[in-house]
């Protein structure tokens, strides 16, 4: 047999048949990402030989503002998340090239690669409220002066841990756990009565 | 519920962190030629003062680093963190 | 009768007379106006008994304006819809409200348990602790259900409460808690400064004590000025502004709850209540201050109320609380309240001051009088004024009224300072509790920080914005602080009582000045003892207007300065909050995250009855027609073992190590070496606690010379993490390794029986499965269905077994997949109790053994141990603690009478004679194996191991059972290990 995964791959949102709620209008939209090719990448921000390694790859340097966003080669990005970790993410792809680049890049130094692009399910958090509905269940600021958009952060939300991206003032794309995923969902939705959440696809 | 100025991440609510216990207790390098007395020194009597304490709280939703917290146990005031490893 | 009779023909800016609401009180219909709270809707419907009194149920009427107030108490609703435990004062009056007056049966105004109002001195302080002592075995079937039909505040209600509530998490540089000018003064300040404001009010409206009586501000009407303000704030988008919504607690590091009550106006759809979470850089306190009641005969009667409230009903609402007025205090206020009623038609017959000199000449003045005694049994028809400085023969004045407004001087709200741990001090001049040194990032302003005087609390709050801003380091704002023509400070710097009665110190609790005497002589000498014994502020209102009075009087009954005795300490929530806003998204759907693995579907699909294993649920077995739960399990156990089972394995902790160290690392983390390993080929391996107790178990595999894959258990997949973390972060900083959590990338199954390697070499084609090609413990990538695999040979069942790993995303198609193949070989999917059956048949441990308290050694692993090294743990099974003999050994207990079971939470006891005797162990685990065809169990016992071949007994004294046992070695099953071949 050969290898289908693109085949076998199901979100882990599929048990709640979206497509059965999607519709209506509300102050917030909930809606499920693309999944994404994603990595761990973990290595020492202050080794030279890392940072121009991975530049080299990818084409741009280390982001090291913490939560900084960073468009890297082949619609990647890459996020700083902490001290010595980052994480890559780009559109899906089957080849594994981008993760073959990388590692052998890392080759012989310090740093490692880990696939996780598994581990999480996008979530998309969207509209007027967006912030709002966020705002029921983390303590992080999301005042767009202290959380621009652009940028991300790793914190907790509701239920599960998240990786929170802002795409914009009323956008967010949150990382969360997949196992974690369907709950963190139903979470969404039930404090999202607040704001007539209503479910895009 | 504290606020603790994570070093890498800002300040975040004390849910997104674990404590960890005292961070002055200092492993004794060679745990073999310890003697069964420093030993359970190490392990098992730690200080606990009331007022300025330095401790470890584990970033959990945040960087994932170990911190080292100067905490009044009685104020709940913060003093300096710092990363455990820089 | 008119239908609104106490109802000026004018004034009242908080309600729209062009909208009246009719609403049902005690079964009676009434009427008011949009914008009326219930109390004003009941005093202008000439409603004047609202709710009985806790202890006595004596008849009790509006006291208050708002959440100080302690009498008015309310349910609105009935049955399911039920709201106890409200205040009149607080309720927004709505189309076709129904509210009930509390404590009474079968009405307030006819009481039936008033007559513990006539034996009301049979009831004194710590009556119940008195009364109902023995015997004690009466408590649950009379005592309590007794006292809580008298003494019970409103009904529960029937039926959850459906509502929605709200909760958000904000974050301000200045939070601004009460919107009197203080407080609006502060928030402009801040505001224009450039801060993030957030400025919180009980009320509907802005202006604290401006809604109550009229005020001049930079030369305009005072409330047009705070609606200018609140304007402009409205409009800068820095700024929330929260309206009937109160600043409830104070906790660490400035984080403040504000509970909000949307009620009455708000829109459809808003929940019933929101908490607020603020997080403030800076936090300016402009609660305000509570009047003090006068304490005198009968001052609980419907009528006696506080003056503010009652020129504020005038004010505010256009009712009158009375045709016929005395007012009386020791203070300024009380003519400014008197003027107010007599504009809006109240008739004045006395003014009573009890201090001497100053006579105001339109009003009828007593200069140097109070009440001595209210007269009136059920309402109140009239007073008796005396002479405050207790003159001899003094025969007092009758007047007759039906409205006493008293004021017996204000104290600051300190609640949100002390809340703070900020300190109090006791202004013995001004009778006033202050706030000293504030606790936090906060400041007091206004009347909150003991200012009285309008102008007076403009400039302070002010200040206090300015400052409050500059903690965020923003720059004082352009402009002046807003001014006023008022400078009278209602100083009342004697605190004032009169002559004997009932005089109530606290209203909602039935607490007299008698009672506070009483606790004073029976030796209680704490103010928290006093509190506690008397009840004395523990109410609702939580002793907003009788603390004060309860503190003067206990410091003159001990013979001791106030600032001695102290204060009670001051707790959140400053004013009731829902529970249910509490536990607004933390109860029902949602509340813990369920996690479930890649497969999840197919098990519900399937039938799956569900255990919870931490977070994750996971199936416990796959109930069968026709057989039941030990059946259904034993059947998956028989199938397994003679055939193929599949069970999902998605929940274990999966760990990534890489870096230049990683073996090193490895032999630290884990009691045994790692750093051996083959590229390949795993190992089983035990993490130790640093005392030297099992910390957790799992398979260390070897992907590559700087690269392992490893296992924790579903339990420990966070603690593990944070471990490793910990020791290379703090204890071995020097290592390279990286360690990431990959629990969630991977899905995992395993399929063991004699069948699996058939099955796996038909869905695996390319990979050779022989034991020379794929050795026990190794680990092999590989296509497996169709889909990228890592395929471990593992076996935690005994038998032949391979666990198999995809990408999660793929983890149903693989167990879809695996099941479809597997059809033919008659592929049987079991749960965690077959599991546990089977890895109990073969002794091996989980967290019931490694239960925190064993060593590797209790648990028969001792051999595993490496003995050299400075690995986690290692040292500590040195300590003779750990090697003294005696200590609990894993054992297997082989239960003798085949037919048996063995219940949860048994002992191992040496005889059968059910009589208390220290056990020699406990049972960790239990099953009853099909296997073998009994019952079996796993323990931890004295000495156990050297007991192999005594009889031993397996004891729930709770339930009466005893039953013999061998003991065992605990591999039960297959000892040799040769079904690991298949």
């Amino acid at each position: 047999m050969a290898d289908d995964a693109t085949e076998a791959r199901r979100s882990a949102l599929a048990g709640l048949d979206l497509g059965s709620r999607a519709g209506g209008a509300g102050g917030v939209l909930l809606g499920e990402g693309p999944a994404q090719e994603s990595f761990v990448l973990r290595g020492p921000a202050a080794d030279t030989a890392f940072a121009q390694a991975v530049e080299e790859v990818l084409g741009a340097g280390l982001p090291l503002e913490p939560g900084e966003v960073r468009e890297v080669c082949e619609d990647a990005l890459l996020i700083r998340l902490g001290p010595d970790e980052w994480r890559l993410m780009a559109p899906l792809s089957d080849d594994g090239r981008l993760a073959a680049r990388v590692a052998s890049g890392l080759a012989g130094g310090p740093g490692a690669l880990v696939n996780v692009s598994s581990a999480s399910t996008i979530i998309a958090v969207t509209g007027e409220h967006a912030a709002d509905l966020l705002a029921t269940g983390t303590g992080i600021d999301l005042d767009p002066a202290a959380f621009p958009p652009g940028r991300a952060v790793r914190t907790h939300i509701g239920n599960a841990q998240a990786l929170v991206q802002r795409r914009a003032e009323d956008a967010f794309d949150l990382h969360v756990p997949r196992s974690y995923a369907r709950s963190f969902w139903e979470w969404l939705e039930e404090r999202g009565r607040e704001f007539d959440a209503a479910v895009a696809l | 519920m504290l606020l603790i100025p994570c070093p890498f991440c800002g300040a975040r609510d004390e849910t997104e962190f674990a404590y960890g216990g005292d961070a002055g207790v200092e492993r004794p390098t060679d745990p073999e030629a310890a003697t069964d007395e420093a030993w359970t020194d190490y392990l098992c009597f730690h200080d606990n003062p009331k007022g300025p304490h330095r401790e470890l709280w584990f970033h959990r939703d945040g960087c994932r680093r170990w911190l080292e917290v100067e905490r009044d146990t009685w104020t709940h005031e913060l003093g300096a963190v710092r990363l455990s490893r820089p | 009768m008119r239908r609104q009779p106490f109802r000026a023909a004018e004034g009242g800016h908080l309600i729209d007379r062009t909208e009246p609401l009719r609403f049902d009180f005690d079964g009676h219909r009434h009427e008011g106006y949009r914008g009326d709270s219930l109390a004003s809707g009941l005093l202008a419907a000439g409603v004047r008994i609202v709710a009985r009194s806790f202890k006595y149920h004596r008849p009790r009427g509006v006291w208050g304006f708002g959440p100080e107030e302690p009498n008015a108490m309310v349910t609105t609703g009935v049955r399911e819809e039920a709201r106890p435990n409200l205040k009149a004062t607080e309720v927004p009056l709505s189309e076709g409200l129904e509210a009930f007056g509390q404590n009474a049966w079968p009405s307030v105004s006819w009481d039936l348990g008033g007559a513990a109002g006539l034996a009301g001195g049979l009831m004194p302080a710590g009556f119940y602790y008195k009364t109902f002592m023995a015997p004690a075995r009466w408590w649950p079937a009379l005592y309590e259900p007794l006292i809580r039909r008298m003494a019970g505040f409103g009904p529960a209600p029937s039926a959850p409460d459906d509502a929605f509530y709200a909760k958000r998490r904000i974050h301000a540089d200045v939070l601004v808690a009460g919107g009197g000018p203080a407080g609006v003064a502060a928030a402009l300040a801040a505001a224009r400064a450039g801060a993030r404001v957030v400025l919180a009010d009980e009320n509907v409206r802005f202006g604290g004590d401006l809604l109550r009586a009229p005020g001049e501000i930079d030369e305009g009407d005072g409330l047009d000025w705070i609606d200018t303000a609140v304007a402009e704030l409205e409009a800068m988008s820095h700024v929330r502004l929260l309206r009937r919504a109160t600043v409830a607690g104070y906790y660490d590091h400035n984080l403040l709850t504000v509970a909000e009550r949307p009620g009455g106006e708000a829109p459809a759809g808003a929940p019933a209540a929101r908490l607020w979470f603020v997080r403030a850089r800076d936090v300016v306190i402009a609660a305000g201050a509570h009047e003090r009641p006068l304490l005198f005969d009968g001052n609980d009667r419907p009528g006696v109320m506080s003056a503010s409230a009652a020129g504020g009903y005038a004010h505010a609402y256009g009712v009158l609380a009375g045709r016929n007025a005395v007012v009386a205090g020791n203070n300024d206020s009380i003519y400014r309240v008197a003027r107010l009623l007599r504009s809006a038609g109240v008739g004045i017959a006395a003014v009573a001051d009890t201090r001497s000199g100053g006579d105001i000449r339109d009003l009828p003045c007593r200069a140097g009088g109070t009440v001595e005694r209210v007269l009136g049994s059920r309402r109140v028809r009239g007073v008796l004024l005396r002479r405050a400085d207790g003159r001899a023969g003094d025969k007092g004045e009758r007047i007759a009224c039906d409205l006493v407004a008293v004021s017996g001087g204000w104290s600051p709200a300190v609640h949100l300072h002390a809340q703070a741990r900020g300190s109090l001090g006791y202004n013995e001049e001004r009778g006033l509790i202050l706030p000293d040194r504030p606790g936090g990032a906060n400041r007091s302003a206004g009347a909150a920080a003991g200012r009285f005087d309008l102008d007076g609390c403009l400039a302070e709050g002010w200040t206090a914005g300015v400052a409050a801003a500059a903690s965020s380091g923003h720059e004082r704002p352009a402009g002046e602080p807003p001014r006023s023509p008022d400078r009278s400070a209602w100083e009342a710097p004697v605190f004032w009582q009169t002559g004997g009665g009932k005089r109530f110190v606290d209203l909602q609790y039935d607490v007299t000045a008698a009672d506070v005497d009483l606790a004073a002589r029976e030796g209680y000498r704490s103010v928290e003892h006093v509190k506690r014994y008397t009840a004395l502020g523990m109410g609702t209102d939580q002793g907003k207007t009788s603390g004060m009075a309860g503190l003067v009087l206990l410091s003159e009954a001990l013979g001791r300065p106030v600032a001695r005795t102290g204060t009670t300490t001051f707790r959140p929530p400053y004013t009731p909050v829902p529970m249910a806003a509490m536990a607004s998204g933390l109860i029902g759907e949602g509340r813990d995250a369920l996690r479930r693995t890649a497969a999840d579907d197919w098990h519900e699909a399937r039938g799956a009855l569900f255990t919870a294993a931490g977070l994750w649920r996971r199936p416990r077995y796959y109930p069968r027609e026709g057989m039941d739960e030990e059946e259904a399990i034993s059947a998956e156990v028989r199938e397994t073992r003679a055939g193929v089972g599949i069970v999902d394995v998605g929940t274990l902790g999966k760990v990534d190590i890489q870096g230049r160290d990683a073996a090193a690392f490895l032999d630290l983390l884990y009691a045994n070496r790692m750093s051996s390993l083959k590229t390949g080929r795993g190992r089983y391996g035990l993490m130790l606690r640093e005392d030297g107790r099992v910390f957790d178990d799992g398979v260390v595999m070897r992907l590559g010379e700087n690269h392992f894959y490893l296992t924790t258990t579903t339990a420990h997949q966070h603690e593990a993490m944070q471990h490793i973390e910990l020791l290379l972060q703090t204890v071995w900083p020097e290592l390279e390794v990286y360690a990431t959590d990959v629990t969630e990338h991977w899905f995992a199954a395993a399929l063991a029986g004699p069948g699996s390697r058939a099955l796996l070499g038909r869905a695996a084609p390319e990979l050779d499965l022989s034991d020379d090609a794929f050795p026990m413990m190794a680990v092999r990538a590989a296509t497996v269905a169709g889909l990228s695999a890592l395929v471990f040979r593992m076996s935690f069942s005994g038998e032949l077994s391979y666990e198999i790993a995809v990408p999660a995303d793929q983890g149903l198609a693989l167990w879809t997949r695996l099941l479809t193949e597997g059809r033919e070989d008659g592929l049987t999917p079991y749960g965690t109790e077959a599991m546990g059956t089977m890895r109990i048949e073969k002794g091996h441990v989980t967290h019931a053994e490694a239960d925190g308290r064993t060593t590797p050694d209790d648990l028969g692993l001792g051999r595993m141990v490496r003995a050299e090294g400075p690995g986690i743990g290692k040292r500590s099974l040195e300590l003779p603690a750990l090697r003294r003999k005696g200590r609990q050994q894993l054992v297997g207990l082989s239960v003798i009478d085949g037919e048996a079971r063995i219940p949860p939470g048994c002992q191992v006891v040496e005889s059968d004679d059910m009589k208390p005797a220290p056990p020699l162990g406990h049972v960790t685990s239990f099953c009853y194996s099909p296997t073998l065809g009994r019952a079996l169990a796993l323990a931890l016992v004295e000495n156990g191991r050297a007991r192999t071949g005594q009889t031993v007994y397996i004891a729930s004294p709770m339930i009466d059972l005893s039953m013999a046992a061998e003991i065992v070695s605990p591999v039960f099953y297959d000892a040799q290990g040769t079904r690991l071949h298949g």
